[in-house]
Parts: structure tokens; C-alpha cells; sequence
């Protein structure tokens, strides 16, 4: 048994990863979503640029998760371009947090978006292998 | 002294919050000792791996189980 919680490979996670906060925000979020066991960080590129390996993978999930920076929604659209479903879309604009051509942001941002797609996914929290 | 136990609520976290009660009780000193199983309370203390232990609000052990002698190294 490991000492590491474990993935929960089920969910895909994919994060814009802009030259901006909140696209930065988005891929920490990600990234400390991944690491606590809330899903798996996959390749958002490579299922926008629509290489079919990806999109295969993509497709095989129970939910894609695309959390975006902006109202630009780059991210959603580069999926629907690549006929690839998005089932919980986050939006870090859309939480109060501006978007500026900086990196200036904290652990609380990258929590309250993580925490919106723990809400929206509705998962039980795992941990550890999955154990509860 | 506040002791924080970071995780979701996995065998694991009880198994380090039931070793961090027992060091506390063996150095006999005071302390208080919460469970935090908010996601984004994990996040905000930057954990990235649970269970995790932190004393005043510093990220002492994350990602496995300190036993009570870690633990009283910890806090001594």
C-alpha cells in the first residue's frame, strides 16, 4: 500500500497554461488537483491540436475536466474543434480573480479553483490509495 | 501549539491524526489538534500529497505516515 494518495485516473484534468496568471493559476490548480487524487493532469495541446492518440485517450475518460484562464475559453473551444466532450468547465475569471500579464498569485487563488472543480465534480475526496 | 492533520479523510490520515494524539500525550504538553479535510484548505498550506502534518501553520510532513517518535522529534 502506498504512502501516496493515489490518482483517480477516471478523470482527466486539462488546464489552459497561458503566458498569464490566471492560465498559470489553472495549471497549478491542475497540477494540485492531479496530486491529491482528484484525477489525472493529461495533455490539453495535445487533444487541441487533435492528435488522435490524445483524443482517443481523452474520450476514454468518465468526465474531462478543462479549466480555462479566461472568457477567451480557449480551451473548451480547442476541444469541441477536436470533437472531444468537456464535462466540467471552469473559468478562473469567472471566480474574481483578474487576469493580468503577471505570475503574482498565491496558494488561496490556486485553492478556490481547485476547490470549484472539486464542487462541480462532486467526487468524493481520495486519498491514499482511494481508502476512506 | 496547533497541530493540523491534512487529508481527506483516508486510513492513513486517521492512522497519522491517532499518532500525532499519541506523541502529544507522551511529551505531555499542549496542544491543539484539528483535522482539516477541506480540499482547499489542503491547498492553501501548498500540500500537494496527504495525509500531512502541520504545526502552526508550517507544512511539517506530507505525503506519509510519521510515526509518534517522528512526531515527538517534531514537536520536542
Amino acid at each position: 500500500m502506498a504512502d501516496y494518495c493515489a490518482s483517480n485516473d477516471n478523470i482527466l484534468l486539462f488546464s489552459c497554461s497561458g503566458g498569464s496568471n490566471v492560465a498559470q493559476i489553472a495549471n497549478d490548480a491542475a497540477k494540485a488537483l492531479d496530486q491529491l487524487g482528484q484525477g489525472r493532469m493529461y495533455c490539453a495541446v495535445g487533444v487541441a491540436s487533435r492528435l488522435p492518440s490524445f483524443i482517443e485517450t481523452a474520450n476514454a475518460a468518465d468526465k474531462r475536466v478543462a479549466i480555462d484562464g479566461c472568457e477567451v475559453h480557449c480551451l473548451k473551444k480547442g476541444f469541441e474543434a477536436a470533437g472531444v466532450p468537456v464535462d466540467v468547465h471552469v473559468v478562473v475569471t469567472d471566480l474574481g480573480i483578474a487576469k493580468g500579464h503577471h505570475f503574482n498569485y498565491g496558494q488561496n487563488e490556486v485553492a478556490l479553483v481547485a476547490g470549484a472543480v472539486a464542487d462541480k465534480l462532486g467526487a468524493r475526496p481520495r486519498c491514499c490509495g482511494g481508502e476512506q | 501549539m496547533d497541530i493540523q492533520i491534512l487529508g481527506t479523510g483516508c486510513a492513513k490520515c486517521k492512522t497519522l491524526y491517532a499518532n500525532a494524539e499519541a506523541a502529544v500525550k507522551e511529551l505531555g504538553i499542549e496542544a491543539t489538534l484539528t483535522k482539516v479535510e477541506e480540499l482547499r484548505e489542503i491547498i492553501k498550506l501548498g500540500v500537494m500529497t496527504t495525509p500531512a502534518l502541520a504545526v502552526d501553520g508550517k507544512v511539517k510532513v506530507a505525503g506519509k505516515v510519521a510515526t509518534v517518535a517522528d512526531i515527538k522529534k517534531l514537536l520536542a
